[in-house]
């Protein structure tokens, strides 16, 4: 993962933080600083079951297809369960879930969303299905394209339920360059977009 | 000042002095309003930093000082009252204020104040109020498996605000009537009170050797699928949860992707050492003694200790190794399989505890000869401990005595006991943890209406997506 790409994920977390529903175009945008944030203290984890569905429901893939470790263990349900707030009592006499996130969540988190967004990628060049703007091997559409802007609201609109504010259009737009200022292939952009999103905490957290 | 005079206080007499697993129960009867009290739990945190060994917080220090050497049963109301309206531990709210609001009178760090309000504005979420928008993010998270779609959430929010709680509501029906919480959600519920184990369970592929080798047979001894099904069953469609405890029942699949109730002494299908339901109607007591569960919990006891602390820890939420539900009964524990019980570190718990579990007794665990396993046989306290016919132990719950299993879980299924840890479960699920002390209020009004509302599982989730604590983001 490149710099920029680490940081535009941050941003794109803290603005799922602040809990920012919005439409690009009909609905009055106020600034992020001038909002009001909860004084609750409380998130409830989506947990591995919950994540897999809404990851597979949004990018159209089999749950088993999401991630898999060696090509043959699944991640979610397998490999990773715990970390993802599953538990296993049958074989491994884990009986309840953690009750909070491990230090490895984040981590599996970002392996999973990763190998979601690759494998919705690889499907979509022979068989689109989820980045149908422009073929995947062509260079990213530009920042004031219909062709991005469709792109990024149907990624919300999937992964977030919601549509995206200004802010978080600018924000994506820094995955349509790589560290040098070149231009991406629309495929590297949309694997980045994809996993930018579903790594938000607005995506972990309900 | 006080925390510090408690400190030098209990240095002076933590040698002499030891845990008191009847504190619980008499602060309780202090202070019965506590949220402690009437919808969490009172734990040995209240005055304990450790209870083996006995190491006191700046509260339980300060009681230590104030009852002076009296005795703790008799002098601890008289030493809570003098300490009330101090500050043990030095963080601004009085002992009392603390008990009341439900943090931690001896824990600095446990202090809680009222949830600020919201200052601005945000034109995206009711902050500090309900909002049924979040509301139904959460429902179908937690009861239907998966995040509301764009679709939903639009046609949600296009509806009048008058209209969103009963399309709330309906919507959590059709989730709790969906396959997610039928199928995965409860069992996953369950799993920490059924504890099961594949190894010598119905889809087992250990083989016991038999006759030098000649035969062999799959090491089932027991098939926890019934229990799993029977918890399913009772917490589905509004079924009265009570029976958890009660049901003379079993439960197995009907053919057509639902459950059905089925009567009297199930033979196993398996051809291997037990996996049916030996136990006759007359005996059974629900989840308790369903034979997974005396197998897995009472093995080869004399005495099911296990089994009883099981029972008690999964559906009257108090787990006795942590020293919670101690409710000594006089003249106990008789130590009647002779294992040195009746020592006195031992003695404070076990005076609850043995007398929870002689009811227990009549039922094997891992039996000896194919098909006894969980099976009743009045004449195994008396073969598995000589002391028995002596003594004539009389089985106790919640200071009740007792004649059997049967009579164990109806007073238990009928306590307040068993309303709190059932609502706290259901609870926690929904809330992702522990209630906090804004939460606690909700909590108590949700285990007060479950007697209203037919003891109904549905009912306790449908209350708990109704309170701010769910829906306020």
């Amino acid at each position: 993962m490149t710099n920029r790409t680490i940081h535009a994920w941050l941003g794109l977390s803290l603005l799922s933080c602040l809990g920012l529903p919005g439409c690009r175009d009909d609905q009055p945008e106020p600034e992020p600083a001038a909002l009001a944030a909860s004084t609750r203290n409380h998130l409830v984890w989506k947990r591995y079951h919950a994540f897999a569905q809404d990851l597979s429901r949004a990018l159209e893939l089999p749950t088993e297809e999401l991630c898999t470790e060696l090509g043959e263990f699944d991640c979610i349900n397998d490999v990773h369960l715990a970390g993802l707030g599953g538990h296993e009592p049958l074989h491994q006499g884990l009986l309840e879930p953690l009750a909070e996130p491990l230090a490895t969540t984040p981590l599996v988190t970002e392996r999973v969303v990763l190998s979601a967004c690759t494998a919705r990628v690889e499907r979509d060049r022979t068989d689109p299905v989820v980045f149908t703007a422009l073929e995947l091997d062509q260079p990213a559409p530009a920042e004031d394209s219909e062709a991005f802007t469709d792109t990024v609201q149907d990624l919300y609109r999937r992964l977030l339920g919601r549509d995206p504010i200004d802010a978080e259009y600018t924000l994506l737009g820094q995955l349509l360059v790589d560290d040098e200022g070149e231009p991406v292939t629309f495929g590297e952009f949309a694997q980045l977009a994809c996993f930018s999103i579903a790594t938000t905490t607005e995506f972990s957290f309900i | 000042m006080l925390g510090f005079t408690a400190l030098l206080g209990v240095g002076g007499l933590a040698s002499e002095a030891e845990a008191k697993p009847t504190g619980p129960m008499r602060f309780c009867e202090a202070y019965p309003e506590s949220p402690d009290c009437s919808g969490r739990l009172t734990t040995c945190e209240t005055c304990h930093t450790s209870t083996d060994p006995a190491q006191w917080n700046a509260y339980g220090g300060a009681l230590l000082g104030a009852l002076g050497g009296r005795d703790f049963d008799e002098g601890i109301a008289s030493a809570m009252l003098e300490l009330e309206d101090l500050d043990a531990d030095g963080d601004g709210e009085t002992n009392l204020d603390e008990i009341l609001v439900g943090t931690n009178p001896g824990n600095a760090e446990s202090i809680w104040q009222p949830v600020p309000e919201v200052e601005g504005a945000n034109p995206f979420y009711d902050l500090g109020t309900y909002d049924p928008r979040v509301a139904l993010q959460r429902v179908m998270v937690l009861y239907c498996g998966h995040s509301a779609s764009y679709e939903q959430r639009q046609d949600f929010a296009a509806l009048p605000a008058e209209d969103q709680r009963d399309a709330l509501h309906e919507t959590l029906s059709m989730c709790l009537d969906g396959e997610y919480w039928r199928t995965l959600a409860l069992r996953e519920l369950a799993d920490v009170r059924i504890t099961p184990s594949y190894a010598v369970g119905a889809d087992s592929d250990v083989n016991l050797s038999l006759g030098d080798g000649a035969y062999q047979q799959r090491l089932v001894l027991a098939d926890y699928d019934w229990d799993y099904r029977l918890w399913r069953y009772i917490m589905t469609d509004d079924r009265d949860i009570r029976q958890l405890l009660t049901a003379k029942y079993h439960v197995v699949d009907d053919g057509a992707g639902g459950l059905m109730p089925v009567e009297g002494i199930l033979d196993s299908p398996y051809e291997t050492v037990a996996g049916g339901q030996p136990l006759p109607p007359e005996h059974r007591a629900g989840m308790i003694t369903t034979q997974w569960f005396l197998m897995v919990n009472t093995m080869f006891s004399a005495l099911p200790r296990t089994t009883a602390a099981q029972a008690y820890r999964s559906y009257l939420g108090m787990n006795i190794s942590a020293s919670e539900g101690i409710l000594p009964v006089a003249g106990e524990p008789l130590d009647i399989d002779a294992k040195g019980v009746a020592a006195p570190a031992c003695a404070s718990c076990h005076s609850t505890l043995d007398p929870l579990a002689y009811a227990f007794s009549y039922y094997n665990g891992i039996g000896n000869e194919t098909n006894l396993t969980g099976d009743y046989d009045p004449m195994r306290p008396v073969t598995a401990m000589p002391a028995w016919e002596a003594e004539q132990p009389t089985s106790m719950i919640l200071g009740q005595p007792i004649d059997s299993v049967a009579a164990w879980g109806r007073v238990a299924s009928e306590s307040l006991y068993f309303r709190q840890a059932m609502g706290r479960m259901f609870f926690e699920h929904a809330l992702g943890g522990p209630a906090g002390p804004a939460e606690l209020d909700d909590l108590a009004q949700v285990v007060e209406t479950i007697p209203a509302d037919g003891h109904s599982a549905n009912r306790i989730i449908h209350r708990i997506i109704d309170t701010e604590a769910f829906g306020a983001p």
